[in-house]
């Protein structure tokens, strides 16, 4: 199955899945996201890598690179 | 019936909860809207009448919570919720979602607030989910609604318990979630702030509310208890490795995740998503995104220019004939004549233009394309300091500046809206087209298209520059960064889709139609002092004013008192530029006089002037009223007044000085 790393949610290849560990960074877009339901423990699916749209509760959401890689998220890589 | 008085409704919801709909659904036309004070966000309010009642409804902007303070739509909401207090808040919700939709209503429950949920999109939830909405509201102790604001259904029954709830105000004891490992710091900080305040207000103030803090500090022992709320949090981050935001908008959404598996029953699975996700790597792929755009974009511009032009044309001949037809004569028929039906004539004009744009941007909105529009230009607008939403008004701006600002409407951020209003004036409208036209024609035969794309790529090339400018003059540079829902691709509803327009172009009718009409009379009574003097001649009030301001047109090569004159009526709007100085020349004819007044030079600095100088009064008028600000009313004139003499006098300085040699 592979080890479980914590990576940028921007590093997820297409059709990749994560659970978000945490968000970095206190800068003030967080509460926004938290609020969109971005939150740790969510599983996330990136759809399309660039640009960035991922799947969250079923919704799709666009994140710029900057917000992409502060979002940190847990997967299931093979090394 | 007689009233028995008035219920004060806030609409609020998700920016895609089809909130709009459900509003215009309720209030019909009866409805108005303006800025919210301070802030160039758009506020909607209308009422209606039902149970012998009379509702005034405000729809508030579209918000995901009250806690993110950057976005300026939270603050402004949790202000009006705040302060103004309303007998009930509807929140509306997308029902095909609840596990996100129910974040926002659970945080206004739990702060007390007198709510009715509003199932909204019930009809598309239905086809593969069964909602309990009996049990929700038992649950909640609130009102629940289903309804479906596209074709109608449920509003009845909105308009119903919205009655109910205001009849059966609920307690302000608010709604209770247990919030686990943070009970603890909880029940130690509201024995410090007092019993008497609600729990909520703690619960708040471990999530940092400014509001609330503040609030706390005002209290008698405030300072001490703000220091006890930090190290809480202190205490709180270094326990969990998270900090109490965090873990407070987890324990949330676990509470309704909760929620939603008890009153809920998935039934079969939604393959819209797969749909939209299937348009999706299309729409917003990384090499066709761009030309997809482009070519929504190109129809658009048929559309609205193509289509509406035409029609423009029949409604300014039916005006020309009726000016024609205008019996008598002396100052009554002249001020008919020469004054308020050329002036009715500016406003009307505009309409099917500005008809069939809304028409199309509703279109664009409600089918979900335009988060994607905004999605794929973001890259580009960003280096301008500007949302990726901004690209479409400004591209319409190349038709008509008028309904390219009105189209800022769909920009939600204040700076965003600003920046792009501001630059707008920039994009070479169509109006300006007969000026370059002529000029070119007459200066430059055989190469017009050069001429024209220089101009054009001049405006753009500038927009740039002073979007630039004014984000870091005034702005400071921030740019909110990019997260944006993109709602499911959606076939947009007619009925929803015409009233909506009807609704954003009568708004324009009222508004902006005033102040093009009384410029129009005011230009009139210029051209007509004093009595008895030819209209807009030499010796008229406004002759004679161009023959002051003409010295200052001459270092850019035109400082005769016709150019001046001309350029002033093309205020008025910008195509009558060439009109006027076809009147002035009169019969000379209009092709010789400019080839002996200008030079290729000349001409070429007198259409930098007609591209930059002072948006016409229309287009002011919409600035005035979209910004509400007269003082980014007079920043707009005056800066584009500048840069226009500025740029022409350079091109001509600097243009004669390589030329001299030669002559």
């Amino acid at each position: 199955m592979g080890r479980s790393v914590e990576v940028p949610l921007l590093f997820l290849g297409p059709g990749e899945k994560g659970i978000i560990s945490r968000i970095v960074g206190g800068f003030c877009a967080r509460a926004r996201l938290e609020e969109m339901g971005l939150t740790p423990g969510k599983e996330v699916e990136l759809l399309s890598p660039n640009p960035i749209i991922v799947s969250v509760d079923g919704v799709r959401i666009a994140l710029g690179y900057g917000i992409a890689s502060k979002i940190l998220v847990r997967t299931r890589r093979r090394i | 019936m007689e009233e028995k008085g008035f219920i004060r409704v806030a609409l609020a919801g998700h920016p895609n909860s089809g909130k709009t709909s459900v509003f215009n659904r309720l209030t019909g036309s009866k409805q108005h809207t303006g800025n919210w004070p301070g802030v160039t966000v758009e506020k909607k309010e209308g009422y209606f009448s039902y149970m012998g009642y009379k509702v005034i409804v405000t729809d508030l902007p579209g918000i995901y919570g009250l806690s993110s303070a950057y976005s300026i739509d939270e603050r402004i909401a949790k202000t009006f919720l705040t302060e103004e207090n309303p007998d009930v808040i509807v929140v509306v919700v997308d029902s095909t979602n609840l596990d996100r939709n129910l974040y926002l209503p659970i945080q206004l429950l739990e702060m007390g607030f007198n709510l009715v949920l509003d199932l909204n999109m019930i009809d598309e939830a239905r086809k593969f989910l069964k909602i309990n909405s009996t049990e929700l509201s038992r649950i909640l102790g609130i009102p629940v609604v289903e309804t479906a604001a596209n074709t109608g259904e449920g509003i009845e029954d909105l308009k119903k318990k919205i009655i109910e709830a205001f009849e059966k105000r609920r307690g302000d004891k608010g709604l209770k979630i247990d919030y686990g490992r943070l009970e603890d710091e909880i029940e130690r900080l509201w024995n410090l702030v007092g019993r008497e305040y609600p729990r909520w207000v703690v619960i708040r103030a471990l999530e940092e509310d400014q509001d609330v803090l503040n609030m706390i500090k005002g209290l008698e022992n405030g300072a001490e208890i703000i220091e006890e709320i930090k190290a809480s949090r202190d205490r709180i981050t270094r326990k969990f490795g998270f900090d109490p935001e965090t873990i407070i908008v987890e324990r949330r959404f676990g509470y309704i995740k909760g929620l939603v598996r008890r009153v809920t029953e998935r039934k079969g699975t939604e393959d819209r998503l797969a749909l939209s996700d299937k348009i999706d790597s299309i729409v917003t792929n990384r090499i066709l995104g761009i030309p997809i755009f482009t070519l929504v974009m190109f129809f658009t511009f048929e559309i609205v220019f193509k289509l509406g032009g035409p029609i423009s044309e029949l409604i300014d001949e039916a005006f020309i004939t009726l000016s024609g037809r205008i019996p008598g004569e002396g100052p009554i028929h002249s001020l008919l004549a020469e004054g308020v039906i050329p002036g009715l004539r500016a406003v009307l004009v505009f309409l099917p233009n500005i008809a069939l744009l809304f028409l199309v941007i509703t279109i664009l909105e409600d089918s979900g394309y335009m988060a994607r529009a905004a999605f794929v230009m973001d890259k580009i607008m960003h280096t301008m300091g500007l949302h990726g939403k901004s690209s479409i008004p400004m591209i319409l701006g190349f038709g008509c500046n008028v309904p390219a600002i009105m189209a800022t409407r769909t920009l939600e951020s204040e700076k965003d809206r600003i920046l792009t209003i501001m630059v707008i004036p920039l994009m070479s409208c169509s109006a300006r087209l007969p000026i370059y036209v002529l000029f070119s024609s007459v200066f430059f035969p055989g190469r017009e298209g050069v001429v024209l794309f220089s101009l054009y790529m001049l405006g753009i090339v500038l927009a740039v520059v002073v979007a630039k400018l004014l984000d870091t003059l005034f702005f400071k540079g921030e740019v909110a960064p990019l997260v944006m829902e993109l709602p499911p691709y959606r076939m947009p509803n007619l009925r929803g889709v015409l009233i909506q327009t009807w609704i954003r172009t009568e708004l324009f009718l009222r508004k902006a139609g005033m102040i093009i009409f009384s410029v129009s009379v005011l230009v009139w009574i210029l051209g007509n002092i004093p009595f008895g003097v030819e209209y807009a001649s030499e010796d008229s009030l406004i002759g004679k004013i161009g023959k002051s301001i003409s010295p200052l047109l001459e270092p850019a090569g035109f400082g005769f008192w016709q150019a001046a004159v001309s350029l002033l009526f093309g205020i008025l709007a910008k195509e009558v530029v060439v009109g006027t100085l076809g009147t002035l020349y009169g019969r000379e004819g209009l092709r010789e006089a400019i080839s002996r007044e200008f030079t290729p030079l000349s001409a070429y600095s007198f259409m930098i002037m007609s591209l930059i100088y002072i948006p016409c009064v229309a287009t002011v008028a919409v600035i005035r009223r979209e910004t509400n600000s007269w003082r980014w009313t007079a920043l707009a004139i005056s800066y584009s007044l500048l840069l226009g003499w500025i740029l022409s006098v350079l091109v001509y300085q600097v243009g004669s000085f390589f030329n001299e040699p030669i002559n």
